[in-house]
């Protein structure tokens, strides 16, 4: 190796090395505030109020238990699931098949369907949000399993936008073959069609899941409080604000749940995060 | 592979169906409601059938101008109770619909319909002075009060900036010296001086030249010239009685009083400050445009760094996009965590989303660290899809790393920061959760109030459902605009490319 080469590659070296540290650095800043978060959850409140940048002396997790049973946890996760789950699989299930059938049966009529979904992607949900306060009212939704068809409703238009661009993709041919067979069209969607759209199913279920489960603002104007995660975690705060202790403890506790889904589907996650992104 | 055309027509409505009702019903229907009510007064407590009815009202005012089978419809559901009043049960859409329209036929309409009024007082600043900018100036300085021993730099400026006459400016040099950058009230006008000097003169009738001295505050206010106030001040019978040499003296300081009284109405008039509010609508456009801004800059340099190969990618991949996976609500009370407690005991500053002067840099700054994950993400896609071969060729050409950026990267990654630009722009505009959880019902005081909160704040907590839904049409155009601007953008590169 010439003196130049190896110059070169020294350089190129220390480069990285600068490169690597700055944004070591930077992911240091970033974690900072939930470092903090976690350290003080551990704390009694006599110990935030003397310091609250010290480290604990003794983990105790007392705050956990007392925010567990204020907030009732287990309930609220257990809604918060349930809603997530069924709201994420109709979504799926509905708009893959009218996808579907909007891609494999063309004419006029389900051109003008398709727009007619797409179109609502541009209106925010603040527009229409008082009315479905009302319209919820009217037909008792406001429960657990009556907020899911909203879910379905306003879920709906991106999906079946996701759906049918990949569809489109897809040769017909192996479903003709099914259908000279004499499989009925819904065998022949359940079985054949289904399975290949797994790809863009795993990138719709992701970015509902985690829009679904984070949601605030249906819930808060829908359920009654305390409901999901994320209303028990702000009627939680707002009544203990000054109480450090339990109210940082709250934050793990429900942080957790979707931390760990982050990284069980990590992978699955920021595929389907960037699929989301550019194809809508 | 049908049969017919009737089950082809079949099939695909049972196909579309699930997705199309709920749609419809959840989507469609409560946004055509929301367009509606946005054309009236509605206060969203008020039901649009009227739950009851006086008994003499109902008899007397109602019943004789309908129809008879109108009549039975409204016999049927209003039934009298033991206190003498109509009142009706909880019924089904249908009848209520009915219903409404019988009514709206002998004119009760509890939902008024007023047009554009709605829209109209968006804009007004009279009506709704929390929406719009405001540049309000604020006054400093009050008549009643004495004159300031100083004016500060600022305010200074200010003054000079404003419209003075020449004899105000010079009224103004001679009561206030100039000191630095300021003013400083000259010794000899101080009301204490004068006052001290004016009743060390025993011999004066000081009821009478009290009288007068007010009668000269007045002049002051009436904006009379100089000579008309040292004549009045010669005609004072008290200070004819004097010798001349005290007379003298009693009119300079009664003529420096004048002074005194024209320079505090100069200053009650002009001196004051720019009182410069961002309104729900500047901070809407505050928000979005610093959020895109730094979001999408701090994401693209992290994703320029991350796709390097360094050690531990992934995991400092997963610390830039954690913020991004918790709710809203989680982050914003992590962060007025850090806030109220953390930040205090570090720097010693104790009022930080109190400030209104700090507090909208600090929503910037905690909606950029929860969102610059999600752009990263994209942009490293964006990254990844430029081929290999492209940049290295490059490099091999012995471009720099700048021009290899500005040359080969960027333009590559044009599709990516178009996506992220206005998704950005879009969810910026879009903004609630955050500023809900972190400043919640201060964030009028401390003028933090993004369009979405406002629209919240008048439907819920002023019950105001048709003002708000106007407002949220109002927002919806905005939308609209600009992603009609980013399709045309998108259209004409795909026609260069």
């Amino acid at each position: 190796m010439s003196l130049a080469q190896k110059i070169k590659t020294i350089k190129k070296h220390i480069h990285l090395i600068v490169l690597q540290g700055i944004i070591t650095l930077a992911a240091i800043l970033f974690f900072i505030p939930v470092f903090f978060i976690i350290s003080n959850s551990f704390k009694t409140d006599a110990e935030i109020n003397l310091d609250p940048i010290a480290l604990p002396h003794v983990i105790n997790f007392n705050n956990y238990a007392m925010a567990w049973t204020t907030i009732d946890f287990p309930t609220a996760l257990l809604n918060t699931f349930i809603i997530t789950l069924v709201s994420t699989c109709g979504i799926v299930l509905f708009s893959s098949m009218a996808a579907y059938i909007l891609v494999r049966m063309p004419s006029k009529l389900s051109w003008l369907i398709y727009l007619f979904f797409v179109f609502s992607i541009l209106v925010p949900f603040q527009t229409f949000m008082i009315p479905l306060t009302m319209l919820s009212k009217d037909l008792g939704l406001q429960s657990i399993l009556g907020i899911v068809p909203i879910y379905w409703g306003l879920g709906c238009p991106v999906a079946v936008f996701l759906y049918h661009g990949f569809i489109k993709g897809i040769p017909k041919s192996l479903e003709e073959a099914a259908f000279v067979d004499g499989a009925s069209i819904f065998r022949v969607f359940f079985t054949i069609v289904f399975p290949l759209l797994t790809p863009i199913t795993a990138t719709v279920a992701i970015l509902n899941v985690l829009w679904i489960w984070n949601d605030f603002l249906l819930p808060l104007i829908i359920l009654p409080k305390q409901a999901t995660i994320q209303l028990a975690q702000y009627g939680f705060f707002s009544q203990f604000n000054r109480e450090y202790g339990p109210a940082t403890a709250s934050l793990v506790l429900s942080s957790i749940p979707i931390v760990l889904f982050y990284v069980a589907m990590q992978r699955f996650i920021v595929k389907g995060i960037t699929d989301g992104a550019i194809k809508s | 592979m049908f049969r017919s055309k009737k089950t082809k027509a079949l099939t695909f409505a049972v196909f579309l169906a699930p997705a199309l009702l709920c749609y419809s019903l959840f989507f469609v229907y409560p946004l055509i409601q929301g367009v509606r009510y946005s054309f009236t007064d509605w206060n969203g407590i008020v039901p649009e059938v009227p739950i009851s009815f006086d008994k003499a009202e109902f008899e007397e005012r109602i019943l004789p101008r309908l129809a008879k089978t109108d009549q039975a419809a409204l016999i049927r559901v209003y039934a009298l109770d033991a206190e003498g009043v109509y009142k009706r049960e909880n019924l089904d859409p249908k009848t209520m619909a009915g219903l409404k329209s019988i009514f709206n036929s002998i004119g009760i309409t509890p939902i008024k319909f007023i047009g554009l009024d709605n829209y109209r007082e968006m804009f007004n600043s009279t009506l709704d002075p929390r929406f719009l900018p405001s540049f309000a100036t604020k006054k400093v300085f009050d008549k009643k009060e004495a004159l300031p021993a100083q004016i500060s730099a600022p305010h200074s400026k200010g003054l000079l900036k404003s419209r003075l006459g020449s004899e105000e400016r010079m009224l103004l040099d001679s009561v206030y010296s100039v000191d630095g950058g300021g003013r400083r009230l000259q010794e000899e006008y101080r009301e204490v001086t004068l006052f001290n000097l004016l009743y060390g003169y025993s011999s004066l009738d000081f009821d009478e030249i009290e009288a007068e001295l007010e009668q000269l505050k007045q002049m002051a206010a009436e904006h009379r010239s100089e000579q008309q106030a040292f004549a009045r001040i010669d005609g004072i019978k008290t200070l004819a009685a004097q010798n001349a040499e005290d007379r003298e003296a009693v009119r300079s300081i009664l003529s420096r009083y004048y002074k005194v009284f024209c320079t505090k109405e100069l200053l009650d008039q002009y001196l004051v400050e720019n009182d410069y509010r961002f309104g729900v609508i500047g901070f809407t456009l505050f928000f979005t445009l610093f959020n895109v801004i730094l979001a999408n800059l701090l994401a693209l340099v992290l994703a320029l760094i991350l796709d390097q190969k360094l050690r531990m990618s992934s995991l400092l991949r997963s610390i830039f996009f954690l913020p991004n996976i918790l709710s809203l609500v989680i982050v914003a009370f992590v962060w007025s965590f850090i806030f109220n407690r953390i930040l205090p005991s570090l720097t010693g500053i104790e009022v930080w989303l109190g400030s209104s002067r700090l507090a909208p840099y600090l929503v910037v700054f905690v909606a950029v660290w929860q969102g610059c994950g999600y752009l990263m993400i994209i942009y490293l896609a964006g990254l990844q899809s430029i081929p290999r071969n492209l940049r290295e060729a490059s490099s091999i050409d012995g471009a720099s790393p700048l021009k290899r950026f500005v040359h080969v990267t960027l333009p590559l990654m044009a599709p990516a920061i178009t996506i992220c630009l206005f998704w950005s722009m879009a969810n910026s505009l879009k903004t609630f959760d955050i500023v809900f959880a972190l400043v919640g019902n201060s964030s009028y005081v401390t003028d933090t109030t993004p369009i979405v909160l406002d629209i919240y704040f008048d439907a819920f907590n002023r019950n105001r459902f048709g003002y708000a839904t106007a407002k949220a049409i109002f927002l919806c155009g905005i939308i609209v605009f600009l992603t009609g601007i980013q399709l045309y953008f998108m259209k004409k590169r795909e026609t260069q490319l």
